[in-house]
């Protein structure tokens, strides 16, 4: 199925458009999770859909939300919340479902809302703050002031390497 | 002309696999007929292919190799010289050399391929064919590598290879032709095929959609009331778009799952070589026959059947032939005969791996299988052969001590059941004693369409591949035995572990009435059995299984997903593993099963009940299952022959009137169906004309009974009467 909404990143952008980038920018994807604003690089991404129906898979932890149908590819759904302490659920219309382009294969990853693109300079990036919470700190890459708003760049890299996550490879326990 | 070879490197890679693959079997062909031209004119064509453009890729020593192949082939079609095992034994050596050559330079590094080594060979062959010597030193390999490499030996000069690329020109026009004869066709990965086969899948799915679409806008119109010959037009025009699509579609998809099959002389063709080699290091003469080349068979259940066939080989040639003395004290001819063959049944290929040898002696498998324990004395006593023949699959059942006295049969048998049951697929064996041994493999034919049971337990749906399946039962709860703690029930006088699938991955029961009986499913996974309770039996079905994406790749009891027509996605399970870990206990009950057995009443007969108004039905099963019978309802006559095809039922009664179709049709087409052939039938119905008993008696029916009279002692009696 194809999603009828347009899907909001263009991955394959203008070459125009990417060369008018500056040298040290990086566009990240905005989307709020629990009610707080993140973003995630968007070399790491492949598309955002549409939350469709989900399977439940049985017997797994509760950060896997479930199994979808991506294009006759049946792809794993994460829901991250709780890796950042965060815990406040509601189902909206506006849930996404980012797909990653990190590890070989696709992975889901469940969000409340995609809120758009960014471009950021790099020398605007700030390492993480100390007072920022520890839960939090071990999958960000830095992060960044905009309009007097503190935005957390994350890195899906090491939030799909978590110890969690490697276990669940591993598998058949 | 410098041109960017690394887009040609991989295909250099795959060709010259093949050309290889050709001239290995051209080697052997040769042995037998040492002098056919036509052969040697065609390996000299292959060697000639090989050097051509191995030069063109910069694989020099490959180029070397195959030049000095080429001269020797060369040499022996111009009858300068007689082909003699030295020449054979230089020219698998230089073969043998090529294929390691093809990796990179690290990996050829490592292996002591390094360019002394590859020209001591290219001298030895050189040397075989100009007489200088009669007889290659021992075992050519890469290990010996220390006590070739110091000898500097000439290589072929450059002016040779390049007067080799000169003869370029006319040696591609062999070359073409040759293409042309072998095959029309391309490489692609499977990877990509497998996205085509998710993407002609996702049509279907959109395609339903459109059914449902084109359903509406008739409904609409027709609703509107208003007669419009416009609008009914364009409908009646979507609609036979639509079946087009349809019937397209379809076909695309069975098309798609085409491409995956290829023949399995793809890997057959590399077993004739291996055999000769092995069998001259075993010091046994074989003959080995290869049949039935020409079946196909989905490519990766083929990548994923050559080492349980080699391993099968090995054995056959390591145990299942007798040393050629033995043979001929038996009054068999010396030389053993192997034969490798494939051939289709049904859905499934079967690949039997047959020698004339030894037999297995059953006396011994069944003293081996006490004697380690396996089984008890009086199980074993109650087995049929087939089943002790299965006994030798069981890890543990052989060990390398006894090798070569008890069975007659190497280690790793079980090794070979399990990667042949990963593929959907089981191994069988026969044997007779003192004269020959068979094991036979049958897989799939394909992995991509698997036909299914679908199930349903707390409010979600599963898939059961149905090969795992062996028969689908009803029990009411007082059925359900305790042995050892854990549930077991009896079925057809064994006793086998009962699973509630609620319970495995810990759903909600869908708990509102206590079912009066419980549909359970007889799965079965080596020679283990286990009843799989579920909620709700769905029916047949066939399924794309699919891999679940990263991280849920290796997650306990499930297999894979597939996406039913309706775009939903849903979990296969993995029958082995849910046996595995509802056994455990298999072995230890065997002992036990005497005296459980005694306390489980007889079973239950079932009922399959075929009417289409559901009180009437539900009436009729209330009337039934008060007397002790287990019903089943199906809601017209072709329902009711899905649901005879799943499950054997002791008896069916059917209503005249069904949509679908009806029950005459039903009774004549059951009595086609060998498993309801004698099984009683009884029409009930509320048509009372003579025609009509006589149209039901006429097509099968054992009893016409009317509506009327349900409920009365006469239809028990009946029921009784017919059931026995």
């Amino acid at each position: 199925m194809v999603d009828k909404e347009k899907i909001i990143i263009e991955v394959e952008e203008s070459h125009a458009d990417r060369q008018s980038l500056k040298k040290n920018t990086r566009r990240a994807l905005v989307f709020s999770l629990g009610g707080e604003n993140y973003s995630f690089d968007i070399s790491q991404i492949k598309e955002v859909v549409r939350l469709k129906q989900i399977t439940k898979v049985p017997n797994v932890p509760g950060f896997i939300v479930g199994i979808m149908n991506l294009r006759g590819e049946i792809i794993s759904i994460l829901d991250i919340r709780s890796f950042f302490g965060l815990n406040n659920k509601e189902k909206t219309g506006d849930m996404r479902v980012i797909i990653t382009d990190v590890t070989q294969e696709a992975i889901g990853i469940m969000v409340d809302k995609v809120l758009g693109t960014i471009d950021i300079a790099e020398d605007e990036i700030q390492p993480p703050l100390a007072t920022l919470r520890s839960d939090l700190a071990g999958y960000t890459c830095g992060q960044v002031e905009i309009e007097n708003e503190i935005l957390t760049l994350l890195d899906l890299e090491k939030i799909l390497k978590t110890d969690d996550i490697e276990k669940l490879r591993k598998g058949k326990t | 002309m410098p041109f960017d070879k690394s887009k040609f490197i991989e295909r250099f890679r795959a060709e010259t696999k093949e050309h290889i693959e050709k001239l290995n079997l051209g080697l052997l062909g040769l042995e037998k007929s040492p002098k056919d031209e036509e052969l040697l004119n065609f390996m000299m064509r292959e060697a000639h292919t090989i050097k051509g453009s191995a030069i063109m890729m910069g694989f020099k020593r490959i180029a070397e190799l195959s030049h000095t192949m080429e001269s020797g082939l060369e040499k022996a079609l111009k009858g300068d010289i007689n082909l003699k095992k030295v020449h054979f034994d230089a020219l698998f050596a230089a073969l043998d050399l090529i294929e390691p050559l093809l990796d990179d330079k690290v990996t050829w590094q490592a292996k002591g391929i390094e360019r002394p080594y590859v020209e001591s060979i290219c001298r030895q062959t050189e040397d075989a064919f100009s007489g200088k010597i009669d007889k290659i030193a021992g075992e050519v390999s890469a290990e010996d590598d220390n006590s070739l490499s110091d000898e500097s030996g000439k290589v072929a000069s450059q002016d040779e290879i390049e007067s080799g690329l000169k003869k370029g020109s006319s040696g591609d026009k062999i070359v073409a032709d040759h293409v042309v004869v072998t095959e029309d066709s391309i490489r692609v990965s499977t990877d990509r095929l497998d996205k085509i086969v998710n993407l002609s899948g996702e049509l279907l799915i959109s395609k339903i959609r459109l059914n449902e679409v084109v359903n509406n806008i008739k409904s609409k119109i027709k609703a509107s009331g208003e007669y419009s010959s416009i609008l009914s037009q364009v409908a009646g025009d979507i609609s036979s778009v639509n079946e087009n699509i349809d019937f397209l579609t379809t076909n695309m998809q069975q098309e798609v799952i085409q491409v995956r099959m290829v023949p399995v002389s793809y890997l057959f063709n590399t077993f004739p070589r291996a055999m000769r080699d092995l069998a001259r290091k075993k010091g046994k003469d074989i003959n080995f026959f290869v049949k039935g080349e020409d079946t196909q068979l989905d490519k990766v259940i083929i990548d994923d059947m050559r080492d349980p066939i080699m391993h099968l080989l090995r054995n056959a040639l390591d145990h299942g032939l007798e040393a050629p003395e033995v043979r001929i004290k038996n009054g068999k001819p010396a030389e053993g005969n192997i034969f490798l063959s494939a051939y289709q049944e049904g859905s499934h290929v079967a690949i039997e791996v047959t020698d004339d040898g030894k037999g297995i002696d059953i006396e011994s498998i069944k003293h081996q299988a006490v004697k380690k324990g396996l089984v008890s004395q009086e199980r074993i006593d109650s087995m049929v052969d087939e089943q002790i023949y299965q006994l030798i699959f069981i890890p543990g059942f052989s060990t390398r001590e006894d090798v070569s006295e008890t069975s007659g049969r190497g280690v790793g048998l079980d090794v070979v059941r399990e990667s042949v049951s990963k593929l959907k697929g089981m191994v069988d064996l026969k044997t007779k004693k003192g004269e020959e041994t068979s094991f036979i493999l049958k897989v799939p034919l394909t992995l991509a369409i698997t036909e299914s049971l679908l199930v349903a337990a707390g409010s979600d749906l599963f898939s059961m591949p149905i090969d795992s399946v062996v028969e689908t039962i009803r029990i009411s709860s007082e059925n359900i035995k305790k042995v050892e703690t854990k549930d077991a029930i009896t079925v057809r006088g064994h006793i086998i572990p009962l699973v509630r699938l609620n319970d495995i991955f810990g759903l909600p029961t869908k708990g509102i009435v206590e079912k009066r009986f419980l549909p359970v499913v007889v799965v079965q996974s080596a020679e283990k059995r286990v009843g799989i309770l579920v909620e709700e039996l769905m029916g047949r079905q066939e399924i794309i299984a699919k891999a679940i994406g990263d991280p849920l790749k290796n997650i306990a009891n499930i297999t894979g997903a597939t996406i039913l027509g309706s775009g939903k996605v849903i979990l296969i399970l993995d029958i082995p593993s849910i046996i595995e870990s509802a056994e455990g206990m298999i072995i230890k009950r065997s002992q036990r099963s005497e005296s459980v057995i005694k306390t489980t009443g007889k079973k239950r007969k079932t009922i399959l009940l075929a009417e289409d108004v559901l009180s009437t039905a539900m009436l009729q099963k209330n009337i039934l299952e008060s007397v002790g019978y287990s019903v089943v309802i199906a809601h017209d006559g072709k329902e009711a022959l899905d649901k005879a095809s799943q499950e054997t039922f002791d008896l069916v009664i059917t209503d005249v009137l069904m949509p679908r179709m009806d029950g005459f049709e039903l009774v004549e087409t059951l009595r086609k169906n060998k498993m309801y052939k004698d099984a009683p039938i009884i029409i009930v119905t509320s048509r009372q004309s003579d025609q009509d008993k006589r149209r039901g008696l006429e097509a099968g029916a054992d009893a016409y009974i009317l509506k009327s009279e349900f409920t009365s002692e006469g239809l028990l009696n009946t029921l009784e009467r017919l059931m026995g």
